[in-house]
């Protein structure tokens, strides 16, 4: 089966505009069958975390261990807890660009970028576009890069409120079978993993908020559609939203 | 594609598919087997290398991931200037067991280490949550990385000389478990690589949980490959399980079955030269299936008019009494009765099955990682109608076995490849073919009835169980036995009056064995529950309602009077019991009754087991002294991983004189050691230790005499110095002085009365009640295993099955869907506990003397397991007002209460 290293992404963009998939730390990739043509990307140098004076960027290739612990991120609290609770055998290989492009409801750090309104800058032989993060969550394992596209990095906009990430799994080690993110600076935003096909802000939630917990609560319940599966049962990731929603309002201090 | 790397300080380069896992290319192409195998999704981490000095799990990573990046493996760490430290701090805290996870920990440890951070107990708990420990060692793991972090000593004193009973030895089997040089049955692949001899065998499963097989057709099979079907197979019907003869599981199978009666069960069996060449091979055979409709659950299978065997549904039926149980009821105050009903659990020992077989002269001979050589010796002589000593069986080292290796999973089938084609046959499982051919724990409905007078004097017990063994009957019978025999007699102070019926039956789930606890788990889980039941009923405190009632040293356990394993039932008379000084103690060491007072989330349980199987267990030791002093002692049980070797080695010292370092154990091997029923049944350290003790005893004797015949008087033998000589002189003169003799001591044990281990545990947890998550806050567990031998071995032993009872209790569970098709058959969707779910336990042994066992010591392996899902019950009950009367007790089923 094939296999290239790209050196520019350039180099990248055209073979993935040629039919290759992109593989980084590829903890998601090699577990299928059949993947196809790769195209190693790691080796392109876009593993950085850095700050850019109005935003924070995070390379496609950075790993969930480098965010863990990056320095420039500590006011992203919401995203470096998830990175410390990410499944602690992978989180040297995994990138958080694998992680949102994959397009899983699970995906750890998904709900932080999306309650911290983070863009992704996406790269392609036609040159670059900046597009939502929530954007690209086109459905259950389908995002929305357009052929020949990739993400080169993440944009953080500068935050410096309060933010919060809690998951519950079976086990302290496990999926996320409900994720949620919160984030106050001025506003409230919150986002939750596993709460619908994809991740997903809770708008409606944040707008009834004003009103008190019990409209939160209700919004919060009726825009979210978690799925029964083996992993667990709809009433009970319903139950776990509204759990998390309390807790994480009370750990911003809400 | 060529794919070039740094690797343990050296440069290679490799040609390979690109997209091939990066642990099969360290693996099999560079032969490095210190790395792992064990579940291929990323989740285990036994498979741990360090890539650019960052531990990642190699069986995610594709080869050409590898390019131009530096690669370490055990292989290279251990020859850096750091490794002696950790190697040091893993021995002094005892921190491995089976050994298949450690190189990846200690890579772990190395990294942490080589970054130079500073580390709290729990940053490296997460640390380290990347790795499974099935053995459960993570406490000690961590207790060990604390030490190595804070900068001192990592060494601890050892015992020297030939007194070492009761004290922590370093075990024999640690170095070569650390270095990642142990060999395991899965590392034979790597090492048979290249040779062209070989078959290769895979097996087509069947996708139905019960199905007539109508027809085979192999014919669009190529290539030289064996195809074996029901139709060209041996037709000799046996039991898989490694019990003594005759067994108490029934003959149900065959090598391959018409009918097929689970999903997953092997179908046809084909063997070729290469994996890839068999694997094709699946591809290419068509089979013809008569869909039946399955019978899923044990209430069905009483109720279905459908045969699952020919026989009927109901494997064995269990009615005992003792006294008047309907007048012991009546004499009660008060009577609660109430059902309780268990899962299936999984082993997941961390090393798949894997077994080779080929013919050395005129022996057929099977290396294999078996808890029973012996028992499979004599099924495969039975199969293939070859005499017993043209078989030879041996274990390697294994990788976990906890019940699972008490049963022939593929020796027979690479036994009868050999056999009939003269070549070597390899097979070894993945993990999900491990989830679904293995076995797992019996899932049984159990309905318990208790009578007590007011103040808690018990009047009556009944015990009502429904155990499903699965597809074929497997330790069905002695599993369910034990289900009240071993858990009943634990309340019979002034009880006399118990009924204890149970039913057995087959149904289309995958198969039932052996699994630590064996049958206690499930009873315990019920009478444990029960008790906690009656206790609120009564408005007892439930450490007062059992310490009113369990049973005392001297008593004659009244179940042994009329029930017994599959045999004759042997009236036990209870020697040594700490069961009341374990609850009076960790009542004190808790703080139970403030504790309570203060509404504590708290639980307790308390937990029997045996020591053998009584009236069968039969062990046999050698111990032979060699031309330089040393000693090899020989015997036929096998290490799992719990150290039974070490155990041997300390009780063989202790026992003759001579100095634990000049004594190394071989075991498991059919043509070198002799006859042992194995390791299962906590029986090792009993009954091998009591044959152990007597060959070592037997030794001594025979240096005495030969020195007293020679010298006069009767010298001393201690620390391998006999009279004021080095034993070595002695021995030389043994083999080439004037008056040759060969000193061999020989012992022999019988297990009579299987003496009951008995612990009590306390719980102290925090409930989500909105998650329903739990965290164990404090775990106290107190334990009587008789004297015991090496106090940091069995407190491994404790911790692991502490371990194995919290997955029990809380998560783990296999699950079928409509059809009976195993849904989680990995570990993504099968979780075991890691490092986050593991409280620090608190170990307290209750050393009593069990008078018939090697110096005191009773069994250890399983006596941990029985109280843990229990008083982690009884504990849930108080922090959410309900009671779980099923297992597991999720979170989502504390959330959704």
């Amino acid at each position: 089966m094939e296999y290239r290293y790209a050196s520019t992404i350039e180099e990248a963009c055209r073979l993935v505009e040629n039919g290759f998939s992109p593989i980084a730390g590829g903890t998601e990739i090699n577990l299928k069958h059949g993947a196809g043509p790769l195209v190693d990307i790691d080796g392109i140098g876009m593993n950085y975390i850095e700050d850019r004076g109005d935003s924070i960027a995070i390379g496609a290739t950075a790993t969930i261990a480098q965010i863990e612990r990056s320095s420039l991120l500590r006011e992203y609290n919401a995203l470096t807890i998830a990175a410390v609770g990410f499944t602690q055998s992978v989180k040297h290989l995994a990138t958080i660009g694998g992680n949102i492009a994959e397009s899983v409801a699970s995906a750890d750090t998904a709900p932080p970028l999306l309650v911290f309104d983070a863009e992704a800058v996406l790269a392609s032989l036609t040159g670059e576009r900046i597009v939502r993060v929530e954007s690209l969550f086109a459905g259950l394992r389908k995002n929305a890069l357009r052929r020949g596209e990739i993400i080169k990095e993440f944009l953080l906009p500068r935050f410096d409120g309060r933010s919060y990430f809690r998951k519950v799994g079976r086990t302290e080690d496990d999926l996320a079978v409900t994720s949620m993110a919160i984030s106050v600076s001025g506003d409230v935003r919150i986002a939750l993993g596993s709460a619908a096909s994809v991740p997903m802000r809770a708008r409606n939630a944040e707008k009834a908020l004003s009103s008190g917990m019990g409209a939160a609560r209700d919004a919060l319940l009726s825009e979210t559609s978690p799925r029964d599966s083996m992993r667990a049962a709809r009433d009970y990731r319903e139950r776990l939203e509204t759990a998390l929603l309390e807790e994480c309002l009370r750990e911003v201090g809400l | 594609m060529r794919i070039e790397f740094e690797m343990n300080g050296g440069h290679k380069v490799i040609d390979c598919d690109p997209q091939k896992s990066l642990l099969s290319v360290i693996r099999e192409d560079l032969g490095l087997t210190g790395t792992k195998y064990c579940c291929g999704g990323g989740e285990c981490g036994a498979c741990t290398i360090l890539l650019d000095g960052k531990p990642v799990t190699s069986c995610i990573m594709v080869a050409a991931q590898a390019n131009g990046h530096s690669i370490e493996t055990i292989e290279g760490v251990r020859g850096e200037r750091e490794f002696e430290v950790i190697k040091n701090a893993f021995m002094a805290h005892g921190a491995l067991q089976c050994g298949y996870c450690t190189p990846a920990f200690v890579l772990y440890a190395y990294h942490i280490l080589k970054d130079g951070r500073q580390a709290t107990r729990e940053e490296i708990r997460r640390e380290i949550a990347g790795v499974y420990c099935r053995c459960g060692s993570y406490q000690k793991i961590i207790d060990a990385m604390e030490s190595l972090l804070s900068g001192g000593s990592t060494y601890a004193e050892m015992p020297e000389g030939s007194d070492v009973v009761g004290k922590g030895v370093e075990r024999k089997d640690y170095g070569d478990k650390i270095e990642g040089r142990a060999i395991y049955a899965y590392d034979l692949k790597p090492e048979i690589k290249g040779r062209e001899d070989v078959l290769y065998l895979k097996f087509l499963r069947s996708p139905h949980a019960f199905a007539r097989i109508k027809g085979i057709d192999t014919g669009k099979v190529k290539g030289t490959v064996l195809v074996l079907t029901h139709e060209n197979v041996p037709e000799v019907y046996f039991t898989t399980a490694g019990q003594s003869y005759p067994e108490a599981s029934p003959y149900d199978t065959r090598l391959l079955n018409n009918p097929v009666r689970y999903v997953g069960e092997p179908v046809a069996i084909v063997a070729a030269e290469s994996e890839d060449e068999a694997e094709e091979a699946l591809g290419q055979i068509s089979v013809e299936y008569e869909v039946m409709k399955p019978v899923l659950g044990p209430e069905e299978a009483l109720r279905t008019s459908i045969r699952i065997h020919s026989k009927g549904n109901v494997v064995a039926e269990i009615h005992e009494v003792v006294g008047d149980p309907a007048r012991g009821f009546e004499e009660a105050d008060l009577v609660i009765e109430r059902e309780y009903e268990t899962q299936m659990q999984k082993h997941v020992h961390l090393e798949p099955y894997a077994s080779f077989s080929y013919w050395d002269n005129d022996v057929l001979t099977v290396e294999t990682g078996s808890q029973v050589v012996y028992h499979c010796r004599r099924t495969i002589s039975r199969i293939l109608g070859l005499p017993e000593n043209r078989i030879r069986v041996f274990s390697h080292t294994m990788g976990g076995g906890f019940g699972d290796r008490q049963e022939m999973t593929l020796e027979q089938y690479v036994a009868v490849v050999t056999h009939m084609t003269g070549k070597p046959c390899f097979a070894s499982l993945t993990r999900e073919e491990q989830f679904f051919i293995s076995r797992r724990r019996h899932n049984a409905r159990i309905r318990m009835k208790l009578g007590a007078k007011k103040d808690g004097t018990l009047t009556a017990m009944s015990m009502n169980a429904l155990s499903d063994t699965g597809a074929y009957g497997s330790h069905g019978l002695t599993v369910t036995t034990n289900m009240g025999s071993m858990t009943l007699p634990l309340y019979t102070r002034h009880c006399r009056n118990i009924a204890f019926d149970a039913t057995v039956v087959y149904t289309n789930r995958p198969i039932a064995g052996a699994f630590r606890g064996y049958g206690t788990t499930q009873g315990g889980f019920a009478l444990e529950s029960a008790m906690d039941e009656l206790a609120e009923a009564l408005g007892m405190d439930p450490i007062d309602l059992r310490l009113k009632n369990v049973i005392e040293e001297g008593a004659i356990d009244p179940i042994s009077e009329v029930l017994s394993e599959g045999g004759e039932a042997i009236p036990r008379r209870i020697e040594s019991c700490g069961i009341e000084e374990a609850l009076k103690r960790g009542r004190e060491l808790f703080d139970w009754d403030r504790n309570k007072g203060e509404g504590g989330i708290i639980g307790v349980a308390c937990g029997m087991k045996g020591s053998g199987v009584a009236g069968f267990e039969f062990a046999n030791a050698t111990a032979k002294l060699n031309e330089d002093g040393s000693v090899t002692v020989a015997i036929g049980a096998a290490d799992i991983g719990q150290g039974a070797e070490s155990a041997m080695a300390q009780i063989a010292a202790q026992a003759s004189g001579i100095s634990f370092r000049d004594i190394r154990v071989t075991s498991a091997d059919t043509e070198r050691v002799p006859f042992d029923m194995g390791t299962y049944a906590s029986s090792v350290t009993y009954v091998t230790g009591m044959a152990v003790k007597r060959a070592a005893e037997d030794l001594r004797e025979k240096v005495l005499q030969r020195a007293e015949r020679l010298c006069g008087g009767r010298p001393e033998l201690k620390d391998s110095i006999l009279g004021d000589k080095p034993l070595r002189e002695f021995a030389m003169e043994c083999f080439y002085g004037n008056d040759r003799d060969e000193l061999c001591g020989f012992g022999s044990a019988t297990d009579i009365t299987s003496p009951p281990p008995f612990s009590a545990h306390f719980v102290e947890l925090n409930v989500n009640r909105a998650t329903g998550e739990v965290r164990i806050e404090r775990y106290l567990a107190m334990n009587d295993i008789g004297k015991v031998i090496n106090p940091v071995a069995a407190e491994g032993q404790i911790h692991g099955a502490i371990l194995q009872g919290i997955g029990y209790a809380l998560f783990e569970e296999m699950r079928l869907d409509e059809n009976g098709k195993l849904i989680n058959p990995d570990l993504t969707n099968y979780k075991i506990p890691s490092a986050l779910d593991a409280p620090d336990i608190e170990n307290h042994f209750i050393e009593t003397n069990e008078p018939s066992g090697p110096f005191g010591a009773k069994s250890c392996g399983e006596i941990a397991f029985v109280p843990v899902a229990p008083a982690i019950a009884n504990a849930i009950y108080r922090a959410t007002g309900t009671r779980f009367r099923k297992l597991p007790v999720t979170r989502e089923r504390i959330a959704m209460s």
